[in-house]
C-alpha cells in the first residue's frame, strides 16, 4: 500500500536528484561557455580629412606683397642693414633696420611652406616645402624669384609635413563624428591619443576642441618654434649653403647667386636640428650630441669628431677655441637637463667639457667677443660677460625677465632676440647698461 | 535553444511539478506572513579560471513557500568589487517538515568599484556598473533557531566604465593631445556557491 510516508520518501528522492541534476547542469554549462567574459570598447571621435594643394599651385603661388603684422616668428637673418624675419609656413617679412631704435616693415615675400631662410650677397635662399627658391633682393622694391631647385628636400615628413602624389598638407578640415569600436577591450588604440581612419585622421572630442590645423601643419623642429642665429638649419659659408634636411646634410653651390646647383649629400645623423659655421666648420647640433665637420674643401664636408650628451635640444655657438651649448627639457626635446656647456674644441678631433652651469629652461644663444647672451625660456634673456670661462655665472651683466627669449643674434652692437612676444633689440655697444631699442610686435593670426 | 535557455526551461517546470504534490499531510509551517532573511558567503568561479568571494544578505518576508524581499551584497571581479542591490524572489518548490529545497531569482544593479593599479595604459577610470542577475538553487535546513543555506547558482554582472590613457606622445600632428575616453561595457559571467544562515 502506498502510504503517505513512502509517497513522502519518493517526492524527497526526486528532489535530490533533480537538485543534483540542475547542479551539475549548471556546472558544466558555466563551464562550458559562460565564465567567458566578454567586452566591447568605444570611443568617439571627430574626424578630419587632409586638404590638399598640387606642388604646382604652391610654386605659382610666390607673391612680393605690402607689409603686414607679424603673426608669429620663425627664423631670423641680418644682411647689411635688412632684418629677414620668417613667418613659419608663410614667408618673410623685409625690415629696414638701419635705425634698430625705428625698425620699418618694407615688403612680406610670401613663400608657401618657408620655414628658413639665409642670405649671400643679394640673393636671399628659403625653402618652400620640397623646393629651395632664390630671390634676388638687390632692389627691395623689385623682389624677384630667379632660380628654384625642386625637390632637393626629400626628408620633409620627418618635420610633419605630409607630401604625396597628391601634393602638400595644407590644411585639414573637420568632417565628421565616427564611433570606432573593438571587440577586444586591451586593445591599445593609436599612442598619440587619435586614430589613422580612412583618409585622414580621428581624434577625440576633447582633442578636437583644441585641435588647429595651423599647427599640424607647421613642422616641429625637435628644437621648439625655431628662430634664427643658434636655432636654424641653413647656414652659409665658403661660399656654400649647407642645408639640414632629416638625418642628412646638402651642400648646394651657391657661388653663382642666382644658379644654386646641389652638390654632396652628407648623412650625418638622426636628431640634428640646428648648424653653426664657424672658420672652416660646421658644427651641427643634435639631441645626442654635436658633430663637426671640416669643410676645406667645401663640397665635401668631412666629419672631424662628435661631441655626444645626454638627449635634449642643443642649439651651439662657437668662439675662439670653445664651443657654447645649451641644453634643455620640454616635450619636444625628451631630455631632462637644463644647462650650458662649455666645450674646448682646440683640438677639433677631441673636444672636451670643460664647464657645465645650469639653468632655467634654455634655448637660443649668441656670442659677441665674449659677450654672451641666453635666451632662457620664461625666465627671460640673460647676458654674461664670458671672458672667464670657468666662472660665466659670476659675471652676469643683465637680465632681462618677464619676457619669453628663445634665439638672438648679437651683431655689431645691436642684440636681435626673438621671443614669444615679438623681435625684441637691445644695444649692447656699453655691456654694463643694455638698453632696449625697439620691439616688433606679434599680431597673432584669427581664423 | 541555448543550454541556459534549457536550464531555466527545467527549473520552471520542476516548479510546477513540485506545487502539484504538496497537500496538507506535509505539515504547513503556516500561512502568516514572518520576517524573512538570509546572509550568504561563497565564491565566484569564471572569467580567468580565478575564484573570488560574493556576500550578499537579503531580508524581506515570507508567506508560505513564497518569500520576498530586497538585498545588497560585495562581489570580488579582479580589479573590481561590485556592489550589487537587488529585489529577491524565493520559492520552496519542495519541503520536508521545516527543512526546503527552493529555488532564488536575485535582479538589479551592481554598482562597480575600481580597485586595481592606475597605469598608463588605464587611467582615471570612472566607477562603474550595470544590471545583476542571479538565480540560485538551493537547500535550507533548520538548526536550532536558524536555517542554514546551501546554494549554487548563475551569475551575471554587467559593467560600464570610461577610462583614459595617461601617455604624452609628442609626434601627433598639431598636437600632443589628450587621449579620448574609452567607454567599455563588459559582461560578467560566473558560477556561484554560497554557504550562510538566517531567520526563517
Amino acid at each position: 500500500m502506498d502510504t503517505l510516508e513512502n509517497r513522502l520518501q519518493r517526492r524527497i528522492h526526486v528532489s535530490l536528484y533533480a537538485l543534483l541534476f540542475l547542479t551539475v547542469l549548471l556546472g558544466i554549462s558555466v563551464l562550458l561557455e559562460g565564465c567567458s567574459d566578454k567586452c566591447q570598447l568605444t570611443t568617439e571621435y571627430a574626424y578630419f580629412e587632409p586638404v590638399y594643394t598640387t606642388l604646382d599651385d604652391l610654386r605659382s603661388s610666390v607673391r612680393v606683397e605690402a607689409p603686414k603684422p607679424l603673426e608669429s616668428v620663425g627664423k631670423i637673418y641680418y644682411k647689411g642693414e635688412t632684418l629677414f624675419v620668417n613667418e613659419p609656413g608663410n614667408g618673410i617679412h623685409i625690415i629696414n633696420n638701419a635705425d634698430p631704435a625705428h625698425p620699418v616693415a618694407q615688403k612680406f615675400l610670401s613663400v608657401p611652406g618657408s620655414f628658413d631662410l639665409a642670405v649671400k650677397g643679394n640673393t636671399l635662399y628659403t625653402d618652400s616645402y620640397v623646393d629651395l627658391v632664390a630671390f634676388d633682393i638687390r632692389d627691395l622694391s623689385n623682389i624677384r624669384e630667379t632660380a628654384r631647385l625642386q625637390n632637393v628636400f626629400t626628408s620633409v615628413n620627418s618635420l610633419g609635413f605630409i607630401v604625396n602624389a597628391n601634393g602638400v598638407v595644407t590644411d585639414w578640415e573637420k568632417k565628421k563624428m565616427v564611433n570606432l569600436s573593438e571587440p577586444d577591450c586591451e586593445t591599445v588604440l593609436q599612442p598619440w591619443g587619435g586614430v589613422y581612419y580612412g583618409d585622414g585622421i580621428a581624434l577625440s572630442s576633447e582633442a578636437a576642441s583644441n585641435f588647429s590645423a595651423r599647427s599640424a601643419i607647421t613642422p616641429g623642429t625637435g628644437s621648439g618654434p625655431g628662430v634664427g642665429g643658434s636655432l636654424n638649419r641653413f647656414a652659409i659659408n665658403a661660399g656654400h649653403l649647407y642645408m639640414l634636411d632629416g638625418a642628412d646634410m646638402q651642400v648646394i653651390d651657391v657661388t653663382t647667386e642666382n644658379n644654386p646647383v646641389a652638390k654632396k649629400r652628407v648623412n650625418i645623423a638622426w636628431g640634428i636640428e640646428t648648424i653653426f659655421p664657424y672658420d672652416k666648420n660646421i658644427f651641427v647640433g643634435s639631441t645626442a650630441g654635436m658633430h663637426i665637420y671640416d669643410i676645406s674643401t667645401p663640397e665635401a664636408p668631412v666629419k672631424v669628431s662628435t661631441y655626444e650628451h645626454v638627449r635634449s635640444c642643443d642649439p651651439v655657438v662657437v668662439e675662439g677655441q670653445y664651443a657654447y651649448v645649451t641644453l634643455r627639457s620640454g616635450t619636444t626635446c625628451q631630455g631632462f637637463n637644463n644647462q650650458l656647456e662649455v666645450i674646448d674644441i682646440k683640438n677639433l678631433a677631441s673636444p672636451q667639457i670643460l664647464k657645465v652651469y645650469p639653468f632655467t629652461n634654455p634655448h637660443g644663444l649668441g656670442i659677441d667677443n665674449t659677450t654672451l647672451f641666453i635666451c632662457d625660456g620664461d625666465d627671460g634673456l640673460k647676458a654674461f660677460d664670458a671672458s672667464d670661462v670657468n666662472a660665466i655665472d659670476k659675471n652676469m651683466l643683465a637680465h632681462y625677465k618677464d619676457i619669453n627669449a628663445t634665439d638672438v643674434i648679437p651683431f655689431d652692437n645691436v642684440l636681435m632676440m626673438i621671443g614669444t612676444g615679438g623681435i625684441y633689440q637691445y644695444d649692447y655697444s656699453n655691456t654694463s647698461k643694455i638698453t632696449l631699442l625697439s620691439h616688433i610686435e606679434v599680431v597673432p593670426h584669427v581664423d | 535553444m541555448s543550454t541556459k535557455s534549457y536550464l531555466l526551461f527545467f527549473l520552471f517546470s520542476l516548479l510546477t511539478c513540485q506545487a502539484v504534490a504538496q497537500t496538507d499531510s506535509l505539515g504547513r509551517v503556516g500561512s502568516k506572513v514572518r520576517y524573512w532573511n538570509n546572509f550568504l558567503l561563497g565564491g565566484l568561479q569564471g572569467g580567468h579560471k580565478e575564484t573570488s568571494f560574493s556576500f550578499t544578505t537579503t531580508h524581506g518576508v515570507r508567506l508560505g513557500r513564497l518569500a520576498v524581499g530586497l538585498g545588497a551584497g560585495l562581489d570580488a571581479y579582479g580589479d573590481w568589487k561590485v556592489f550589487p542591490m537587488f529585489a529577491s524572489a524565493s520559492f520552496d518548490f519542495a519541503r520536508i517538515k521545516n527543512d526546503a529545497f527552493f529555488i532564488q531569482m536575485n535582479g538589479g544593479y551592481g554598482r562597480a568599484i575600481y580597485t586595481g593599479e592606475e597605469r598608463a595604459t588605464m587611467a582615471n577610470v570612472d566607477n562603474g556598473g550595470g544590471k545583476m542577475l542571479n538565480p540560485m538553487l538551493g537547500y535550507r535546513f533548520k538548526a536550532d533557531r536558524f536555517r542554514i543555506y546551501l546554494a549554487a547558482g548563475y551569475k551575471f554582472q554587467r559593467n560600464t566604465y570610461s577610462y583614459n590613457y595617461n601617455i604624452v606622445y609628442d609626434f601627433a600632428p598639431g598636437g600632443p593631445y589628450d587621449f579620448p575616453r574609452y567607454t567599455v561595457q563588459e559582461d560578467m559571467q560566473r558560477f556561484v556557491v554560497q554557504l550562510g544562515f538566517g531567520w526563517h
